[in-house]
């Protein structure tokens, strides 16, 4: 009890310290749980989703010319249970319009089911169902409604070339396969019979398909299904071209969750950096609390009070700070809930829910507590150091006194300027302290400014972290490649064009095979996009490029020998860089036109990636090409619009985590800075009031102030802002490292360096002013006589 | 030599913590003339500090004025007493009170530069009273940490006299002294009061205040009576036998 009363009366005492810290706690609570929470229950969260509709494990999209040999390979697979077929429309270059929310026209391949099918496997629950469901009602995926705001009764325009139906929202289902335009670039919408015939019998629309829907017996092995079933369909049909689409549940599982993970992978590394801030803190309010204190300290010891009494009440403190930081940021996490949900559910494309998660909740309290606790143990411990005897002669061993360096008899400093620089250099050690949040704090913003710029402004820099080229259209030739793409290339309008193309390369390494998007171009140096990381991208035909997650799945690495099968042949590469990319969830590889050629001699360029000139019309080009181009075997796609699309559906959620952020950094700067600041004017009291006694008037005891403590202020906050500078790409790539990004080139404004430098110095300079205002109306007694804080 | 140089005209000082108010100065009339060495006794806790703080310009009376040479100073602004401070009047703390970032020289220097710029001479000048007071060149560079009480007091006194202010305020300092060093630093108070600085210094010792020519008795706020002394003279035995005459009567 005793020691509880020394504690609470600390904390009365300091009441700023303590204030915040509770709001460095409650946030890091916040960022902790929020993040650990949906980082440990996503996977569950998914798989109950699925289980609800009996969700696919399996789905093949194919023409229906062999779907009696598919049938064969399903039941030859160990793992396979179950599988449904049914008749589906395929729609390779469609585009939509949501007439209600004025959005702009996308393009999106779409795969149109009947929805009076009966069916077994992924069964449709609509949300928000019309009352009374149209003829041309269509059910489209959650995820538009989360994220693109589309609203039951919208009118949805289907466009393929210049042929149109609107169709009528008439709900919204949830199927993990079809989550997210981000995972499948494609629409799976759900038609009644008679709209479903009505497309079927108009060719220009799309052709029929076959989608067959498997269950296996093991839903956490289903890439092992995949796999598979693409080995064995290779030898039944070696050209696949009728194949529109195999997707395993595991990988669309992945694909779904990578930008929610790295999201909360952020939150979690940002409650971190919040709680290294809040164990400064706590290490500046200890080593305060004990300076300031040390006579009262060494005076409770010699009343017989041992000092690991003393020791124990400064942590029953911070534990009743803790505890009460911990209960508000719970609190405030609840009220956030519906935020949460919003940004889950629009990244994953699905309802989210979010529930109370009691083993989150022990987790994020039992890191906080070590941190805490531990932090201030370490710094309340050299209590146990202070004999009465020391703390009563008001801690000599905590000065290390050095030369005097400006002895007055000869500086040529003026009074003021000396008597400043003086109280800074004594304080060395609170000012090393005091720095060091400020330099974290300036750090940290330059970090988020820098975020928040290249997330929401500029995202070049998310787009190379994508890994997929620039390009505004592509195109797809059959036949008379070379002429055709010889004609684009000098069409007025264009900038550039690049032979590009990709195949799924199954990659062997030492008995280890891994799949991996394959791309293929001539010369690597014209692509606008470099994904390399180390090493250089291949130039002869025996050298291949790999993202670090295929090689780490390998075991490979640069400078080792890799093969690759293709139809039989096996050839060898060399491995002569190493490249990243989250597309196809960062498994790609990179060799050169003459590589693909020892591998398939007879291989022709299929694929045109052009770049247009600035001001050039995406759509008016692609009609343009569309009508030269009408009677051959082409397909021109707006290819940079879907990536844009891509990156919309995340721009929502991106925006709410990055300003959230931004906001809460405000708060901490101005919190931090005022608490240390005070604190550092608090100690100079007594020095202060004499000073006042001896004849100093109050605007010279301000000008020491500034002296004393605006060079720290200013040059925490330039060397925090500069290391952020340099630090914002490492700390990124550090965070985005399981996504197997090594290198990010996020593109950090030098200005606002300068910005975050003169925010924080003009924020310290206003708050040592409105502090040190305090002084002038105080009579000297007052502020050496009387306790504050 | 008998002009009035501090005058406290129904001087009250009022502290109020929380609800309860303590009246600690109760209308104090006090008249300080040049040249006068005034102590202040009375029992712990009867207000004599305040009594100093209130006539220095250090803290604001609750009531009454003081005049210095005919000047209200209870109407000055904190700056403008700042400048009368530092141009008119010494202080000794009761606690001391060094600057403690400072080294022992630096300390005094600090207050010689707010009224001159001639460091050479402030320099010089606090060396020749440290050494009066008995410190020796080794404390020079010394911070106020490394100092013992006694000496810290020392450095203090000196502090008070290096603008040779014509009124010095001593709230008791002698009382970290040992007889030979509190000896030294009375006949050095003694030298400076014998050129015409005033001195009112607050003390617990009777053989400190026999170097008055006044003494004032403080009890609860209040001058219940003065002694006057006349000038001092060295090992008077009267002077010793009034003065302790005049405490027993006091309650000493
Ligand atoms: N800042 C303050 N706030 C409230 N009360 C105060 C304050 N300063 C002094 N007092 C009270 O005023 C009274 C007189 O204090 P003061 O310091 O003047 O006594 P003193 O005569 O100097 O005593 P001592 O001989 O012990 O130094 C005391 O009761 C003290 O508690
Ligand atoms: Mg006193």
């Amino acid at each position: 009890m005793k020691i509880l009363m020394i504690a609470t009366n600390n904390i009365r005492k300091a009441k700023v310290a303590t204030a915040t810290l509770i709001i460095l706690i409650a946030i890091a609570t916040i960022f902790l749980y929020v993040g650990i929470s949906v980082l440990s229950n996503l996977d569950t969260f998914i798989d109950g989703k699925n289980a609800e509709t009996n969700g696919a494990h399996f789905i093949s999209i194919t023409d229906g010319s062999h779907d009696a040999a598919i049938d064969q390979i399903y039941e030859s697979i160990d793992s396979y249970a179950s599988s449904e077929r049914e008749e589906g429309l395929m729609s390779m270059s469609s585009k939509y319009q949501n007439v209600d929310t004025g959005e702009e026209a996308y393009s999106l391949s779409t795969l149109f089911l009947n929805r009076e099918t009966p069916r077994d496997i992924s069964r449709v629950t609509i949300i928000d169902e019309a009352a009374q469901i149209p003829e041309n009602g269509v059910i489209v995926p959650y995820v538009l409604k989360i994220a693109n705001g589309y609203k039951t009764g919208d009118t949805l325009k289907f466009m393929v070339d210049d042929n149109t139906t609107e169709l009528e929202i008439a709900g919204f289902y949830e199927d993990l396969m079809f989550a997210s335009p981000s995972n499948v670039s494609m629409y799976k919408l759900y038609v009644g019979d008679k709209q479903f015939n009505d497309l079927m019998n108009q060719p220009v629309y799309g052709s029929k398909c076959s989608y067959s829907a498997v269950i296996t017996d093991d839903i956490d092995n289903t890439e092992a299904f995949e796999s598979q079933f693409t080995k064995d369909l290779k030898t039944v049909w070696p050209e696949r071209t009728g194949s529109y689409a195999t997707l395993s549940y595991g990988t669309m599982k992945i694909g779904v969750a990578v930008f929610i993970n790295i999201i909360m992978a952020v939150l979690v590394a940002f409650s971190i950096i919040i709680l290294a801030i809040a164990a400064i803190v706590i290490k500046f309010s200890t080593t305060t609390h004990i300076e300031n204190n040390i006579k009262n300290i060494g005076a409770l010891e010699a009343m017989g009070y041992t000092s690991g009494q003393i020791l124990g009440s400064i942590l029953v403190e911070y534990l009743l700070i803790t505890a009460v930081g911990f209960a508000v940021g719970l609190g405030a996490s609840m009220l956030i809930s519906p935020v949460i949900t919003n940004v889950v559910s629009s990244s994953i494309g699905l309802r989210w829910t979010t529930g109370i998660y009691p083993r989150t909740i022990l987790i994020s309290l039992a890191v906080i507590m070590i941190a805490v606790l531990g932090i201030s143990y370490f710094s309340a411990f050299k209590i146990k150091k202070i004999t009465p005897l020391t703390a009563l002669r008001n801690g000599i061993e905590t000065h290390h006194f050095g030369k005097n360096r400006v002895p007055l008899e000869r500086t040529k400093l003026s009074l003021n300027m000396a008597m400043g620089y003086k109280s800074l250099i004594f304080n060395k050690r609170q000012n090393l302290i005091a720095g060091l949040i400020i330099m974290m704090l300036s750090l940290v913003t330059v970090f988020s400014f820098a975020a928040y710029y290249n997330f929401a402004v500029d995202k070049s820099a998310m787009i190379k972290l994508i890994g997929l080229e620039t390009a505004e259209v592509q195109v797809t030739a059959m036949e008379n490649e070379e002429t055709i793409f010889d004609e684009i290339a000098a069409m007025p309008g264009v900038a550039d064009t690049v032979k590009l193309d990709s195949f799924d390369g199954v990659i062997k390494y030492d008995k280890k095979e891994c799949g991996a998007s394959t791309r293929i171009t001539e010369d690597y140096s014209r692509l606008k996009v470099d994904t390399c990381v180390k090493g250089r991208m291949p130039v002869n035909d025996n050298e291949i490029a790999i993202t670090s997650i295929v090689l780490n799945k390998l075991g490979a690495q640069m400078g080792d020998t890799v093969s690759i099968d293709y139809n039989g042949i096996t050839r060898e590469f060399l491995v002569v860089g190493v490249t990243q990319q989250f597309n196809m969830l960062g498994r790609g590889a990179a060799i050169t036109t003459a590589g693909m050629k020892k591998l398939m001699p007879a291989y022709q360029e299929k694929n045109l990636m052009v770049y247009l000139a600035d001001g050039e019309n995406t759509k008016s080009f692609v009609t343009r090409i569309n009508n030269q181009y009408a009677n051959q075997n082409i397909q021109t796609a707006s290819y940079f619009e879907s990536i844009e699309m891509m990156l919309d559906s995340f721009e929502a959620s991106i925006k709410i985590v990055v300003t959230g952020c931004l906001g809460i950094i405000a708060v901490i700067i101005v919190f931090v800075m005022f608490l240390v600041i005070r604190v550092r004017i608090l100690r100079e009291r007594i020095r202060l009031g004499v000073s006042k006694a001896l004849g100093f008037t109050a605007n010279q005891l301000i000008g020491q102030i500034l002296i004393s403590q605006m060079p720290v202020i200013i040059g925490a906050s330039a060397l925090g802002a500069v290391a952020g500078y340099f630090a914002t790409n490492p700390l990124l790539a550090l965070m985005l490292a399981a996504n197997g990004i090594l290198n990010c080139e996020f593109y950090v404004d030098p200005r606002l360096v300068l910005f975050t430098i003169i925010g924080i110095s003009l924020l310290g300079l206003a708050t040592v002013l409105i502090v040190a205002n305090s002084i002038r109306k105080i009579s000297p007694c007052r502020m050496f006589e009387e306790g504050v804080d | 030599m008998e002009n009035t140089i501090l005058k406290a005209e129904m001087l009250s000082k009022t502290y109020s913590n929380g609800s309860i108010m303590q009246h600690v100065l109760k209308n104090l009339n006090i008249d300080i003339k040049a040249g006068d060495f005034t102590v202040i006794m009375g029992s712990s806790g009867s207000g004599k500090s305040t009594l100093l703080y209130a006539l220095s310009g250090m803290d604001k009376p609750t009531l009454g004025k003081i005049d210095f040479k005919g000047e209200e100073i209870s109407k000055y602004s904190n700056d403008r007493l700042a400048v009368f401070r530092r141009k008119h009047c010494g202080f000794v703390f009761q606690q001391i009170y060094l600057n403690e970032t400072m080294s022992v020289l630096d300390n005094i220097i600090i207050s010689g530069l707010l009224v001159s710029r001639d460091k050479k001479a402030i320099a010089a000048r606090a060396k020749e009273l440290l050494h009066q007071v008995g410190m020796t060149e080794v404390c020079y560079q010394k911070y106020p940490s490394q100092l013992s009480g006694g000496e810290a007091q020392r450095v203090a006194i000196v502090r008070a006299l290096i603008n040779a202010p014509e009124i010095v305020f001593a709230d008791e300092p002698t009382g970290a002294l040992n007889s030979t060093n509190a000896i030294n630093v009375l006949d050095v108070m003694t030298e400076v009061n014998a050129s015409g600085q005033s001195i009112i210094m607050v003390t617990h010792d009777i053989k400190t205040a026999r170097r008055a020519n006044r003494i004032l008795y403080l009890k609860d706020g209040v001058i219940i009576d003065e002694l006057k002394l006349g000038s001092y003279v060295k090992d008077d035995p009267q002077r010793h036998k009034i003065l302790r005459e005049f405490l027993e009567r006091m309650g000493w």
